[in-house]
């Protein structure tokens, strides 16, 4: 499924992103990130480790959904409009290496990103109450899933729309897909209302359960997390990751360059 | 490739698919030509007559939307063909914040090559194109020229066939054109087959074996590089001469524009003064009257017409039509 020039392509770019400072930008808003949660622990001695994990969930997540989109939203267009993409297609490369290749070193950065957050939040806390808490790396591994969701998404958008809508739609994709729960409560309330019960059913079927992967709850409480629940999850991400990317391969084979 | 055809292209049609379906792009109108092994082909044409389309379509970038291509005797689709052509894009965007040679290691792990003949490879394009001394600047530094250049180096870095190269002298100073003649040259003479664009006559005057001239996405013509010129140079009664001869002393170009008969010509020059006549009669009645006035006849030449002239006259053809 993963060919060599696939991961050719992959490495190249996610070699090009270190050149390109991105991957560095990134770098030193983790470290800053470190410094805040430091200073979190200085400032308050009695501050539990519970409100850290919730306020570094909130950081890492805001951070790498930037990052997602900064590097996303235009990484196949601009190959588009500058008719770079010519040149990768005259070599040996199917356009399936071309996307996985590309979506792969994006995922590569943000996962390092979400990687290095981690590991830094492992450390404070285990540092303050001497526990180790292995919610944290599943929570970090979900963020990372849920972020490549997204990435997969935008690739597929910005090979038929436009960086500002596509910007729109996934973001509403994002808020949407992480509150599906508490609007299909909403919707199952709102019986008189046929239309709503059937955007509620859309939302279901079209949108990511983007609220699967938040599981910073079970990270701040230690509750114990089912491994069905987190094996289930994984597939259903990796399952929808490989739908996505295959759309795109479809529109890309099929769209006039 | 038994029948010699490295590219064989028949009756093809390209619509560019647009989201709007009224405002369709009829690119090319059933475009048929075929390339022989060891030729260098020039597909010349004036801006948007769809030459980029045609490259695009010989490399399976795109699909035709009917038609027949068929590139080393395979689907252009196919990838295993791929390996067997190298491509010189139009545009000169390569990714720029690393050295063309990192850049270049990256092609050539998608062709396959080893290390070892990786790095002799890059050593000899390099070199070969002028930029051995650019292995550690970032390609955002290159100029246009430079760019160029090393999109000439990295199409042929695997050593291919098939060469398609899309405008390969635009943005380049006369060095820079020479330079790249003589490596279509120097592939050709290795057996290489080239394909080309260019809307610089000049260029293809001096390498093509064949021509194909495209106008609004339908040939024209295409045939051998002399049959074009010689075609345009049959001496018939409005064959154009050029007649350069020199003033004697005393005399003023003023002294031969106000002989009537002279009046309607046009001079060029101002030491040797170069004069186009058009038909034997004429010249020969131009040159009597010169030799009255006391010049100096130096040479008389048939005009052989250029490429340039060729291709205004058939695309004026048909834009009369
Ligand atoms: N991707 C595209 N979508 C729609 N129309 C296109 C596209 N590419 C080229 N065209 C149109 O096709 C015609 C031929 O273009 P092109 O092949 O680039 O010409 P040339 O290379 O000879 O300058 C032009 O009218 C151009 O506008
Ligand atoms: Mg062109």
């Amino acid at each position: 499924m993963i060919s060599k020039n696939c991961i050719n392509v992959f490495r190249f770019y996610f070699y090009e992103y270190f050149e390109r400072k991105i991957g560095y930008i990134f770098l030193f808003t983790s470290a800053v990130f470190l410094i805040l949660i430091m200073s979190l622990k200085v400032f308050d001695m009695n501050m539990p480790n519970k409100v850290i994990i919730d306020f570094s969930f909130s950081g890492i997540a805001i951070i790498n959904l930037v990052l997602a989109f900064s590097i996303s939203l235009t990484s196949v267009p601009s190959d588009i409009k500058n008719r770079y993409i010519y040149t990768m297609l005259s070599k040996p490369i199917s356009r399936y290496d071309y996307l996985i290749g590309k979506f792969l070193s994006i995922c590569g950065v943000v996962g390092i990103n979400i990687f290095l957050m981690i590991i830094e939040l492992l450390l404070v806390t285990y540092s303050k109450e001497g526990i180790f808490e292995p919610n944290i790396i599943w929570a970090g591994f979900f963020v990372f899933l849920a972020d490549a969701i997204i990435i997969a998404h935008i690739i597929f958008f910005s090979l038929f729309l436009p960086v500002t809508v596509n910007a729109c739609l996934s973001i509403t994709m994002v808020v949407v897909g992480n509150m599906t729960p508490v609007y299909m409560n909403y919707l199952s309330k709102e019986e008189t209302y046929r239309i709503s019960y059937i955007l509620g059913i859309i939302i279901k079927v079209f949108f990511p359960h983007l609220y699967y992967f938040d599981i910073k709850p079970a990270a701040m409480n230690s509750f114990y997390l089912p491994p069905f629940y987190t094996v289930s999850t994984t597939i259903y991400g990796l399952l929808y990751i490989i739908f996505i990317l295959y759309l795109a391969c479809w529109i890309l084979e099929n769209k006039d360059m | 490739m038994d029948n010699g055809e490295v590219i064989s292209v028949k009756n093809v049609v390209k619509v560019y698919n647009r989201l709007n379906k009224k405002n369709l792009v009829v690119a090319l109108k059933g475009v048929s030509f075929s390339i022989e092994k060891g030729k260098i082909f020039g597909f010349l044409g004036p801006n948007g007559s769809g030459k980029t389309t045609v490259i695009k379509i010989i490399l399976g970038i795109i699909p035709q939307t009917s038609g027949e291509v068929k590139v080393l005797n395979t689907s252009p689709m196919s990838r295993e063909s791929k390996k067997y052509i190298g491509y010189l894009p139009e545009s000169l965007y390569y990714p720029d914040f690393i050295n063309p040679v990192k850049l270049l290691e990256f092609y050539a792990g998608l062709y396959g090559m080893n290390k070892k003949k990786t790095m002799e490879r890059i050593d000899y394009v390099l070199s070969l194109v002028g930029l051995e001394d650019k292995k550690k600047t970032k390609l955002r530094e290159f100029s246009k020229g430079m760019l160029q250049r090393f999109g000439i180096a990295q199409a042929i870095l695997h050593d291919p066939q098939l060469y398609i190269f899309d405008e390969p002298a635009s943005g380049l100073d006369p060095g820079g054109q020479r330079l790249v003649r003589d490596i279509m040259i120097r592939l050709r003479d290795e057996g290489k087959t080239i394909f080309f664009s260019s809307h610089q006559l000049s260029e293809a005057e001096m390498v093509c074996n064949n021509v194909a001239i495209v106008n609004k996405g339908e040939i024209i013509t295409c045939a051998p590089l002399e049959d074009l010129l010689i075609s345009g140079s049959k001496i018939d009664l409005s064959q154009s001469y050029s007649i350069i001869f020199e003033l004697t002393e005393g005399k003023t170009l003023d002294n031969l524009t106000s002989n009537e008969k002279l009046g309607m010509l046009n001079f060029e020059g101002t030491s040797h003064l170069k004069v186009i006549t058009s038909g034997k009669e004429e010249t020969n009645k131009v040159i009597k009257i010169l030799h009255e006035e006391g010049c100096n006849i130096l040479t008389v030449n048939l005009e052989k017409k250029t490429l340039e002239e060729v291709f205004l006259e058939k695309i004026g053809e048909i834009n009369d039509k």
